[in-house]
């Protein structure tokens, strides 16, 4: 019921921005099956596009757009430089122009290295060795030509359900009927580059007739119009886009009021509305991609940087409305900021696109209780380290005074519950990982690196309590403790690559994380310096 | 009074080990050591790491310390009142917790099950090892007199046996080792492993895939290829009814030709036969796939050999070395190794502990679910026959239990070449820790949020002692 409810609120939204201002908007919402399972024909050439040509758009037109044309007319395409490839060492191998960071199709099946490159790399993958960068970069290529062609040839577009079995039929498994009616969409395809408005009309004809004839082959599988509207609008709205954004503004504007000598309440009022719109922005892309793929969004690194951030939000908010001490919601701000550019701007590490599950995750309830109470401890640690930079701030410029030392103990309780959240979370993973195999614990890296981090802010709890560490220290040991986190949250999957916890992997960024855990070192390594030479 | 400086070192100590300070590195030390652990593993394995890291005397001799600055950290607030609440249940939770854990690695049962489809299985697969000596006398009879718990990855084998004249020593241990089949001419050997042996090449444009096949004196080799069989055999051999069938088979006095008949279920029998030389390809019949004799001895010794790996892949397994009057054989983990003497046999294996379930378990029918148009599986269950019990379902997430024994889908095999399954492994499971495990992990979780949220009440209410 609910989701029925959910599904009549969205699709109000949804019909609405899909004005007729593109007529080749109708086009993305066919259906293709592809990866295990239904999407619009938008997300599929978003998709391949994004993994071709390193976007979602090329040449200011639209990914749908594009992909079409690769079907319409391959031999435009076959010559021309879109196929990214970036990494030196490989194309060095392929003794390939080093300035480019492109190539065309036909220069990449023609170069005379190419078949010993992928020979090896299936020679490691039959070894069933662990691929290394420059391998996983072959295996990338080697995906981008094998969907380049596979588009061109037509296998891999999937459009029309079977009468029987559940591997949809592809362009060149169309009967003469199917064909036809492909023929005119490509027809009305071509109308619209020639002459965009008045193609517009047969355009939506020609896809209403081939949806109808998808549909006609066997309804039972064929999905609801509304399920792929609304996929192709969370598409177009991008709406953590649109989150990030408001972060921003938000941040700015609590900044404003913390430094302003007047109107400080009226920019404090609008620094919780910037707040709560980039929230409502994240929580319906969050509850989109519920619906989508009617699971809890938790079971990639991508899906997990935008949840975290959202927790961190969330608990930000409550410690502000508790406590009001400005920063709390600054900090979290920043943390929304940081985490949605990361996911919008890494769409080749983060993979953004909506996956089926592994099997063992498929019993949701103890995933989402799992995933969801780790998860939000580490937003609550985000949020402490970012308490942490600005707390030192604070004793870097006033020394030990009352504000720092308050800012410091509200870190603490911020702390309390990241580490409750993260013990509840561990042992919780631990029944579920008992009841699916009967193991409660098994040292995997990525439960280890958990208990690790636990253990870590353990020390600091403890050290704390004994007064090893005062409340400059305790922030310090705040912010490194942090890279536990990352640790186990970012460096198991895409460091150590390997466990159980497999099913979340995948390769790069590692360059950036470093960056990010080192300039912050290297922030309290200046922090303790300065603060040391002051209290002299 | 003054006190004894026994009496004052042991006060010392008593306050040491209930310290802060000591919890501080305790804490510290466990995380340090965990750290290694992974980076072990990401090295080598999970096996590797636990041997080596998680199960080692730093990290036990660690826990100890732990336990004891729990225990007398507890004491150290004698007399408890209202306000330790918290803090003791925090506390005393994890020396639960590490009890349950306890009794889990010292009386649980972690071990697998591998069950074939259509047949049955009662050997549960343990994760610890034994090395065994039998021998085998004329009447095959077999006696065993070494059976030993061995764990070379932590104690380097030393296993020295002297048997009348024949000396049986374990002289080398592999962790990573990647086994070669070699496949030998023996001409002029007499040794009753020596037999004829083939290579074979089966291939069409979607399979491809190479093959030695040797025969025993008794049976003929067969190899499941699916829908149908690939046989060798030495000499005569009774086709099975209603079966897809290749038959090669040797011709006597013939070193080089082989006799080959291929049989159809379809068309009810023999559809080709002829003779065969190596190099030579010939049209099976089914699905256009080809036959190639890559290469035939008539009398061969096929003996595996074990290549040291500095690191594992999913490949490799770990061998031994066994020197036998001075000759070199290598055993791999879950091989047996023959080794002939004049009318007697030893069988030497090197393999996981077998634990007997006490009833037989058949997997009567095994289901993989696929994402749609993908060969990703979404789910799969295994439909068994538990002896006592009846038939039962075990599916991802869904366990069966039984006699303490509880039974998890774990995962299955395929056969490379149709992609259709051929086994199901169960996980099989006994924990009497694990009550113990998850009261701890509750304990803690309450304390924690009485010591957190509740403590200033507590405090108050427990008539304002000092902290």
């Amino acid at each position: 019921m609910r989701w029925k409810f959910l599904a009549i609120v969205l699709s109000i939204f949804t019909f609405y921005p899909s004005a007729q201002a593109n007529p080749m908007e109708p086009i993305k919402f066919l259906v293709v099956q592809d990866a295990g399972r239904l999407k619009p024909y938008d997300t599929f050439a978003r998709e391949s596009l994004q993994l071709i040509y390193g976007r979602a758009k090329m040449e200011g037109k639209e990914a749908s757009e594009i992909i079409f044309t690769w079907i319409l007319a391959p031999e435009l395409w076959e010559e021309k430089d879109f196929v990214q490839l970036k990494r030196k060492d490989l194309k060095e191998a392929l003794k390939l122009d080093l300035k480019k960071d492109r190539f065309s199709p036909k220069e990449l099946i023609e170069n005379d290295r190419i078949n010993l490159v992928m020979q090896d790399l299936r020679n490691k993958v039959d070894a069933k060795e662990k691929l290394d960068p420059y391998f996983q970069a072959v295996q990338r290529l080697d995906h981008q030509l094998g969907l380049f062609r596979g588009i061109v040839a037509g296998h891999l577009l999937r459009l029309v359900p079977p009468q029987e079995g559940s591997s949809w039929k592809s362009l060149n498994e169309l009967d003469a009927e199917g064909l036809e009616k492909f023929s005119r969409l490509s027809r009305a395809f071509m109308g619209v580059v020639a002459d965009g408005g008045k193609g517009a009309g047969e355009m939506s004809e020609a896809v209403k007739d081939f949806k109808s004839y998808a549909q006609s082959q066997n309804a039972e599988l064929y999905p609801a119009d509304q399920l792929m509207a609304i996929e192709v609008h969370y598409n177009e709205l991008d709406p953590f886009f649109w989150a990030w954004v408001s972060y921003l503004l938000a941040a700015i504007v609590m900044g404003a009021s913390m430094i302003a000598t007047a109107g400080q309440k009226r920019w404090y009022a609008l620094a919780w509305i910037f707040t709560l719109l980039g929230v409502a922005f994240h929580s319906y892309g969050f509850g989109l991609r519920i619906y989508l793929t009617g699971r809890p969004p938790v079971s990639n690194m991508y899906e997990s940087v935008v949840w975290v951030s959202w927790g961190t939000l969330l608990f930000g908010m409550i410690f502000e409305w508790i406590y009001r001490r400005k920063y709390l919601l600054l900090s979290a701000n920043i943390v929304g900021v940081i985490c949605l550019i990361v996911a919008s701007l890494a769409p080749t590490i983060l993979d953004p696109s909506l996956q089926p599950l592994e099997p063992v995750l498929r019993s949701n309830m103890w995933l989402t209780i799992h995933v969801l109470t780790i998860t939000l401890s580490y937003s609550t640690f985000f949020l402490a380290l970012l308490l942490g930079d600005v707390g030192l701030l604070y004793f870097l410029k006033d020394g030990a005074d009352k504000k720092a030392n308050d800012l410091a103990q509200a870190t603490y309780r911020v702390i309390q519950v990241g580490v409750v959240l993260l013990f509840a979370g561990t042992v919780l993973g631990g029944i579920w990982a008992d009841y699916s195999w009967g193991r409660f614990w098994g040292w995997d890296p990525k439960e280890t690196w958990a208990f690790i981090a636990f253990m870590g802010y353990m020390a600091i709890l403890h050290a704390k309590k004994a007064g090893y560490i005062r409340n400059f220290g305790f922030l310090v040991s705040v912010v490194v403790a942090f890279s536990l986190v990352v640790m186990a949250w970012y460096g198991v999957n895409y460091v150590l690559g390997v466990g159980l916890h497999s099913y979340g992997f995948g390769g790069g960024g590692i360059p950036f994380v470093a960056a990010f855990i080192a300039i912050h070192l290297i922030y309290i390594i200046f922090a303790a310096t300065v603060y040391r030479s002051k209290k002299k | 009074m003054k006190k004894s400086p026994f009496k004052i070192f042991l006060r010392k100590v008593y306050i040491f080990l209930g310290s802060l300070k000591l919890a501080v590195v305790v804490i510290l030390s466990v995380a340090v050591i965990a750290a290694v652990g992974t980076i072990y593993e990401a090295q080598y394995n999970a096996e590797t790491a636990q041997k080596l890291v998680y199960h080692s005397w730093w990290m036990k001799g660690t826990l100890i310390f732990m336990a004891l600055n729990l225990i007398v950290s507890v004491l150290h607030r004698y007399p408890w009142k209202k306000k330790h609440i918290g803090f003791m249940t925090v506390h005393a939770g994890i020396l639960v917790l590490m009890f349950g854990s306890i009794l889990t690695s010292r009386y649980g049962v972690d071990g697998s099950l591998y069950l074939e489809i259509n047949s049955s299985n009662r050997w549960v697969s343990m994760s610890d090892y034994e090395f065994s000596i039998w021998l085998a006398d004329a009447n095959s009879r077999a006696t065993p007199f070494l059976v030993q718990p061995v764990d070379f990855l932590v104690e380097p084998p030393n296993i020295d046996v002297k048997v009348g004249e024949d000396r049986i020593q374990v002289t080398d241990f592999v962790p990573y080792a990647y086994a070669r089949t070699q496949v030998e001419p023996a001409e002029g050997k007499e040794d009753p492993s020596v037999m004829p042996a083939v290579r074979v090449q089966l291939f069409n444009d979607r399979i491809n895939m190479t093959e030695w096949m040797q025969p025993t004196k008794t049976r003929p080799d067969i190899k499941a290829l699916g829908p149908a069989n690939m046989v060798f055999a030495n000499g005569a051999y009774e086709p099975t009814k209603n079966a897809n069938e290749l038959v090669l088979k040797t011709l006597n006095n013939n070193k080089e030709t082989l006799s080959y008949e291929v049989y159809s279920k379809s068309k009810n029998g023999l559809i080709k036969k002829g003779k065969i030389k190596a190099g030579e390809t010939i049209e099976t019949g089914w699905m256009n796939i080809q036959l190639r004799l890559l290469s035939y001895y008539p009398k061969a010794k096929i003996e595996q050999t074990f290549e040291a790996l500095k690191h594992p892949t999913p490949l490799t397994t770990s061998a031994v070395a066994i020197d036998y009057n001075g000759e070199k054989h290598w055993l791999g983990l879950n091989g047996v190794l023959k080794l002939f003497k004049e009318n007697a046999v030893y069988f030497i294996t090197y393999a996981n502990r077998r634990l007997d379930l006490g009833f037989n378990i058949d997997l009567d029918h095994f289901e993989v679910g696929r994402y749609q148009g993908t060969v990703r599986a979404a789910s799969y269950k295994s439909l068994v026959n538990v002896e006592g019990l009846g038939q039962r379902e075990i599916s991802m997430n869904e366990p069966l239990k039984y006699k303490g024994y509880t039974f998890y889908q774990a995962s299955f095999q395929e056969d490379p070449n149709t992609g259709q399954p051929t086994a199901s492994i169960l996980s099989v499971n006994k924990d009497p820790g694990r009550w113990w495990k998850y009261l701890g992990a509750l304990m803690i979780v309450i304390g924690a949020m009485l010591m957190f949220y509740l403590g200033d009440y507590l405090k108050k209410s427990s008539g304002g002692a000092k902290s």
